[in-house]
């Protein structure tokens, strides 16, 4: 392997690579040869690898058994088919050197070469001594007739500076950063090669590092070489961006130009940085600590103390570390195997989460990951022991780091190393400080970027900790960088046109920590996590007149909240009391909001009072812009905008379970009353809600208007056990009526109206009748009786063999109907109950979600308790819930896009052990998926096909997949937006008789509606006519025409494999027209006139057009 | 293209319907041939085997469409079982004449789309003739509905029908009350019945003298459920891990099952990586950024 490696490490990378080690004298060129050597075995080798490292067969397993035991041992750690999947995607994301490579390699030769070419900037007019510096106006007037922009940072040098500058050949230069580690990933925007050129230490003079003087040296060096490679005819796209988003270190970004010429690098898919750097020793690291200050004020402050510099004085250290850290990463990959594949997984987790190096993006990406990690592996525990063990693996490894990052509070308690505390302090940020380049390490890192990191490391580690799924896609293959689907709340907030200059070196920075600090003073505990992302700096042409090719971010701040969902409405905030020391400043903060109240505990409080009438906007968000206005002027206050009160305003605002309150009591007082009866042959043991009025999760609120009943909610009500039951399953259903009579009855005497209903009168073994209970103030309940040996009863029918097939079907409809209905439906009734008061966005959750599906004509297929599912699934999975109606909805549907439901179970809660064998014996036995096509398994249905069986099809779930898949990203309103374009025929439902339409009291005039239950509207209570009429028709025509509705209109869709002609058969299940066809064949086609004829005679009145959308 | 008269023996009746409000005319097919059918009813010589009747026939329109092409007097038309509406159970009810009264919830009950039915004439010649008149009937003759008088009084579609059949659904509770008091009356008698005929039988000595033993003697019939419980139970109670064998039987089917979960798992992955969803972010999984 040796020659080969040796033949490969031609170009400027490898050249450079050994210039890097001879200089730094960290690794001997032997361990580099190793060190490529092993990346070859690693490619070469790796499926190999990919098995032995996860079965971890420590030999060549000698026997069976061996192996076995080596499977054993894996399997004890729960995690072996996710480091399968580790090594899988391991393999997919590293990059092809050799092949991909190419072309850059050979560009980073030419423009080493160019560089190197670069004459040094002489001045002959001036004396010894100075012959070397140009003063400003040489510098700008010798670029202007480049026409090449100096990218100064601001503040820009004066015109009256009197440091001069000057442009030597670099010191070195040296590929660093993680293409010269080997662990760049492949990603879809490319990579960067970082370019390092180590400018020499005699450009600079040791008081340089003052006043902006080294930044706008380095600018003028860079703007030299931007010249150069601009004159040397490359065909190449040039222009300078900010480092990281640190406006004070700017680069060369150089592009390739897709010209296809010879030198052109598109296909290796990278951008190359041109980094200026300088060495370690160029300054003095003590003038840089972080308590000192490197920027004097203008005005003379004699014996004033001036504050501390710590962001620009680490801007310049930074420029000192690249060489440094490349040689410590490659000293800690030859010794911890793992390392470089710990750090892919780490790059790739970051990025999933949007995290990168950027200021703007948290200031924490894959090159501080490494650092870190190397950091750590070498110490930061407690009496100097190392935090990581070199022999982890690399699934360990990035474990590991998360729970450090997750446990760690790197603000309260900085992690130091080679240095005392004290004189490193870090203000307002996460603090790693390396005593050997005098530097945190983490100094682009803001407040609520290292919050939202500690944050994302603890929901990843509660998701690793999982003993039951494995969630390997969520953890590094979902995108999970939409802040719509991160945060429960965004507020857009404009950024000042002119911000304010003297408040600080970034001003930008400064403003949004004023943000972060009022926000966080004046939400208070309403919002767990706060988190402001910026817009990034945009590229600048290096070209004086070069046009600008970046799009200009949008000037706002896009502020994220996680709430706390039992505080975040609250109406009154609580300040200090009267006289107390604290209160000057309260009332301060909150201007004229702030009044002194008297409690009913007889406190004098200064408090906050928020206003609920104006429902259109939440508490939270109203105190967003109050702030906004008062400490930030009118023009931002009224401009910010707002996003995620249009989820919540769209079921009926922010009342949560309390808009369900007048039903639940109404429910209450019918068990009461169903208690009290007396003269019942038996006495009721239990009664039970099943429908979704009484959990919380109806469309519509129940009881909401006066004068309109409330459609009858599912009530079960089960008698104490009695030996006195017939033992068959038609008397059985008999009894119960006679049982419901007696009831009804009973009731009656109390002035109570009832009903008796029948229903399932095809099928003698299921539920034949149900008592309709409805009272005055306008509640109705259907009750039906719960006979516990009825499952029993027909059970033993399905272990008769000799049992006709159609009967045994009607036997095993039967069943899952009883478990439905009176086993599984009051249980998820109540875990739906309580999961509603355990999260207050879970009802309105469901509810928008139900509105979803509901405009989208799916609700026939999916069922109520399917959705109420799986919005629950996305409350209980993770270790950050929804704490709001957006939040809660759109990770819902997310979900719903992503779920493969074809190969994986939907696991909500905790479920049994072996859900996965179920899951696999379901597909087995029905690989086709015509019987169960979602599986959602919960604890009280471990099966998780109870409410799945009557729909969705095959056909409806991938439509749901693919509508989630749109509204994934769309708009609120495109949401709620639905076409009927994808349908065959629609047909609409006259008004009169759509659900609202009869149950409206039919007066014009609105005033004169009756608001009292005329026994009129208890004779159409439950009358539901397009439902039946759609059942109906699924009945007659279910093979042939697939059946939508919302319940004003029908729209259908032909089985394609009706559609196509058929040969002469008896029972084609479809009106048919005979026809002749090629050769003289006779073929039956489907005859859609007729059956749209039909389905019109059937409809009648009920239908008031029908509307063919495909022919 | 002009449809074939015939297919595959079964004479092709096209039948017109008349445009509704919304949907426009409408040809339909009706196919027929003699009825014969693998058990023998003493009516078959004088039936006829109809394939696709729409799904709103009634005796009524088959009389009226007999008629009209000059075929025989109809007796009464046997539906098929399994329609939009079906009536309860068992056979007998279903071929009985009064189909017009249907379930007991539906006031007209409803065919499904292609289904068949057995139409009986009054005689056989009625019959034939009947089959020779359809050969003759040009594509536009025959109306749907058309000559039905206005005396036979067939329960509308639309609104109406399900407006009935939701006052149906709730009937009477003294109706209700009388007809459960009527079922629990013969059931019980019935019971009463079979109970005494297996007390009978269980002292009644067959032919060669034996007694044959069957449920329900002097002890209560155990249910047959619970003997499985106890049985299963007892098999747990067996000792396990008490012999050496069994130890290490065990251990070697842990390991068996282990590996086989390590090859599915395998299998699993693979699988996964053929459909290319190890590429990070940019696989089908990716949420995309507004």
């Amino acid at each position: 392997m040796a020659p080969a490696t040796k033949k490969r490490r031609t170009g400027i990378e490898g050249d450079c690579e050994v210039r890097a080690k001879e200089t730094i004298g960290g690794l001997s060129s032997e361990e580099a040869m190793e060190d490529i050597s092993k990346e070859e075995d690693d490619i070469g080798g790796r499926t190999l690898e990919a098995e032995s490292r996860a079965g971890k067969p420590p030999k060549h397993p000698s026997s069976e058994q061996e192996k076995a035991q080596a499977v054993g041992e894996s399997y004890e750690s729960k995690s072996s088919i996710f480091r399968m999947e580790t090594e899988e995607m391991l393999s997919e994301i590293r990059v092809d050197y050799r092949k991909r490579m190419a072309p850059v390699e050979n560009m980073l030769h030419k423009l080493r070469n160019i560089i190197e070419k670069i004459p040094r900037k002489t001045d002959t007019t001036a004396s010894i001594l100075s012959h070397l510096y140009l003063l400003i106006d040489e510098v700008e007037g010798e670029m202007q007739k480049l026409e090449i922009r100096i990218p100064f940072p601001e503040p820009k040098p004066g015109a009256d500076i009197k440091y001069k500058f000057s442009y030597e050949k670099p010191a070195y230069m040296n590929i660093a950063g993680s293409y010269a580690l080997r662990t760049v990933a492949k990603q879809r925007e490319g990579f960067a090669i970082d370019l390092i050129l180590q400018m020499p230490p005699t450009i600079f003079q040791e008081k340089d590092y003052l006043n902006y003087r080294y930044f706008h040296k380095r600018a003028y060096y860079l703007a030299t070489i931007a010249s150069a490679i601009q004159g040397s005819g490359l065909d190449l796209q040039l222009s300078y961006s900010d480092l990281h988003g640190d406006p004070l270190r700017p680069i060369i970004v150089v592009a390739p130009s897709g010209s296809n010429s010879e030198t052109d690098f598109t296909a290796s898919k990278c951008l190359i940085h041109i980094i200026p750097a300088i060495s370690k020793n160029t300054f003095s690291l003590s003038k840089l600590r972080p308590d000192k200050n490197a920027v004097r004020p203008v005005a003379d402050t004699v014996g004033g103390s001036v504050p501390p510099t710590p962001q620009y004085n680490s801007s310049i250290l930074a420029d000192t570390t690249y060489l440094g850290h490349l040689a410590q990463l490659h000293e800690m990959s030859s010794e911890a195997k793992a390392f470089k594949d710990a750090c892919l997984l780490g790059r790739t987790w970051l990025k999933q989460r949007g995290f990168s190096s950027n200021i703007s993006r948290g200031g924490f990406g894959h090159a501080e990951w490494s650092i870190l990690m190397s950091l750590l592996l070498k110490g930061g525990g407690s009496k100097g022991n190392s935090i990581l063990a070199k022999g982890y693996s690399n699934y360990q490894m990035f474990k590991a780091m998360l729970q450090f990052l997750a446990t760690h509070d790197l603000i309260m308690n900085p992690l130091l190393f080679g240095v005392e505390l004290g004189s490193v302090l870090w203000p307002k940020g996460p603090n790693v400080f390396d005593g050997k380049f005098g530097l945190n390490i983490l100094f682009k890192m803001t407040e609520w970027g290292y919050h939202l990191l500690k944050h994302e490391a603890e929901i990843t580690l509660k998701l690793l900790g999982d003993p039951l799924i494995d969630h390997f896609e969520e953890i590094f293959l979902h995108r999970l960088d939409d802040p719509c689907y991160k945060f429960d709340t965004l507020a857009y907030i404009p950024i000042p046109e002119r911000l304010d200059k003297d408040s600080g070196l970034n001003p930008l920075l400064s403003f949004s920590q004023r943000l972060y600090d009022m926000l966080s003073i004046g939400l208070t505990d309403r919002a767990k996590l706060i988190h402001l992302t910026l817009p990034s700096t945009s590229a600048q042409p290096v070209r004086v007149n070069g046009i600008n090719q970046s799009i200009a971010p949008a000037k706002q701040i896009i502020a994220g909240f996680l709430l706390n969902a039992a505080q975040c409405n609250r109406t009154v905030d609580h300040g200090p009391p009267a006289g107390h020391k604290d209160g000057a400043s309260y009332r301060a903060f909150w201007g004229d909001k702030a009044e002194l109240r008297r409690f009913k505990d007889g406190s004098i409080l200064e408090s906050v009072v928020w206003c609920t009438k104006d429902s259109k906007k939440s508490i939270y968000n109203q105190i967003i812009q109050y702030l906004a206005t008062k400490n930030l002027g009118g023009e931002i206050g009224t401009h910010v905008k707002f996003i995620g009160d249009e989820y919540a305003n769209a079921v009926g605002g922010r009342g949560g379970v309390g808009l369900f309150q007048p039903t639940m009591a109404a429910f209450e007082n019918l068990i009461k009353a169903l208690r009290n009866l007396e003269g019942l042959p038996l006495a009721i043991r239990q009664v039970s809600a099943a429908a979704p009025a009484l959990r919380y999760s109806s469309v519509e609120v129940p009881l909401f208007s006066s004068g309109r009943l409330m459609q009858p909610a599912d009530v079960v009500v089960q008698f104490e056990s009695s030996g006195r039951w017939p033992d068959d399953l038609i008397a059985v259903q008999k009894t119960k009526i006679a049982f419901l009579l007696k009831m009804s009855e009973l009731l009656e005497k109390s002035g109570t109206v009832t009903r008796i209903g029948l229903e399932n009168i095809d099928y003698p073994a299921m539920n034949s009748a149900f008592l309709e209970v409805v009272y005055h103030e306008g509640s109705a309940f259907r009750i039906r009786i719960y006979h516990d040996r009825e499952q029993t009863l027909l059970e033993r029918q399905l272990l008769n063999k000799d049992l006709p097939g159609k009967k045994r079907d009607e036997i095993t409809a039967a069943l899952s109907e009883h478990r439905r209905r009176f086993i599984v439906g009051p249980l998820h009734t109540q875990e739906v109950q309580k999961l509603s008061h355990r999260f207050p966005a879970l009802s309105p959750s469901i509810r928008l979600l139900k509105k979803w599906f509901q405009t989208h004509l799916l609700s026939r297929e999916v069922s109520d308790e399917l959705v109420e599912l799986m919005a629950i699934r996305t409350f209980v999975a993770t270790s950050s819930p929804p704490n709001s109606v957006m939040s809660g909805f759109l990770r819902t549907l997310r979900f719903i896009s992503l779920w493969d439901w074809r190969s994986e179970p939907a696991i909500v809660g905790a479920v049994a052990k072996n859900t996965s064998e179920t899951f696999g014996a379901i597909r087995t036995s029905d690989p086709a998926m015509n019987r169960y096509v979602m599986v959602i398994p919960t604890e009280y249905d471990p099966t998780g096909t109870t409410f799945t069986e009557s729909g969705p099809r095959k056909v409806v779930a991938a439509r749901v997949t693919s509508l989630a898949r749109a509204a994934v990203g769309a708009s609120f309103k495109d949401m709620f937006v639905s076409s009927t374009r994808d349908y065959d025929f629609v047909m609409h439902i006259e008004p009169k008789y759509t659900l609202s339409g009869v149950r409206s009291k039919g007066s014009k005039f609105k005033n004169l509606q009756k608001t009292e239950i005329t026994s009129q509207d208890i004779a159409k209570l439950g009358l539901n006519v397009p439902e039946t009429f759609v059942n109906e028709l699924n009945d007659i025509y279910g093979d042939t025409i697939i059946f939508f509705t919302d319940g004003n209109i029908i729209a259908g869709l032909w089985n394609p494999s009706s559609a196509s002609g058929r040969r002469w058969k008896v029972n084609i299940p479809y009106s048919t027209i005979p026809q002749v066809g090629r050769n003289d064949e006779e073929v039956l086609k489907l005859n859609k006139m007729s059956i749209l004829n039909e389905i019109s005679r059937l409809g009648g009145e009920i239908l008031a057009k029908i509307e063919i959308i495909k022919k | 293209m002009s449809p074939p008269a015939q297919i595959a023996s079964y004479t092709i009746l096209p039948i017109t319907i008349p445009a509704t409000p919304l949907a426009g005319t409408a040809t339909h097919f009706l196919y027929f041939r003699k009825h014969s059918a693998k058990q023998l009813a003493p009516h078959d010589p004088r039936s006829l085997f109809a394939v696709n009747v729409p799904i709103d026939s009634t005796t009524t329109h088959f009389r009226a469409l007999f008629t009209k092409i000059g075929g025989g007097r109809v007796e009464r038309v046997i539906f098929e079982e399994g329609g939009g509406a079906r009536c309860g159970h068992g056979k007998r009810k279903r071929a009985s004449e009064d189909e017009e009264v249907g379930g007991d919830v539906w006031d007209r009950p409803l065919r499904k789309s292609g289904s068949t039915a057995v139409v009986v004439f009054v005689d056989k010649p009625s019959r034939d003739m009947a089959i020779k008149a359809a050969g003759k009937v040009s594509t536009t003759a025959v109306v749907w509905g058309d000559g039905i008088s206005e005396v036979i009084n067939i329960p509308a579609l639309g609104i109406s029908r399900y407006l009935t059949h939701h006052n149906l659904t709730h009937p009477s509770k003294v109706h209700l009350q009388a007809s459960v008091n009527t079922f629990m009356a013969v059931f019980e008698g019935e019971e009463r019945a079979r109970l005494r005929a297996l007390a009978k039988r269980r002292q009644v000595p067959d032919e060669d003298g034996f007694i044959t033993v069957l449920r329900g003697g002097r002890t209560a019939p155990a249910r047959q459920e619970e003997v499985k419980a106890a049985l299963e139970k007892k098999r747990k109670d067996k000792h396990e891990g008490f012999y050496r064998f069994q130890v290490r039987e065990g251990r070697k089917n842990q390991q068996i099952e282990l590996l086989r979960k390590f090859e599915e798992d395998k299998r699993r992955v693979a699988e996964r990586k053929q459909l290319r969803r190890f590429k990070a972010g940019s696989g089908s999984g990716g949420a995309r950024i507004v």
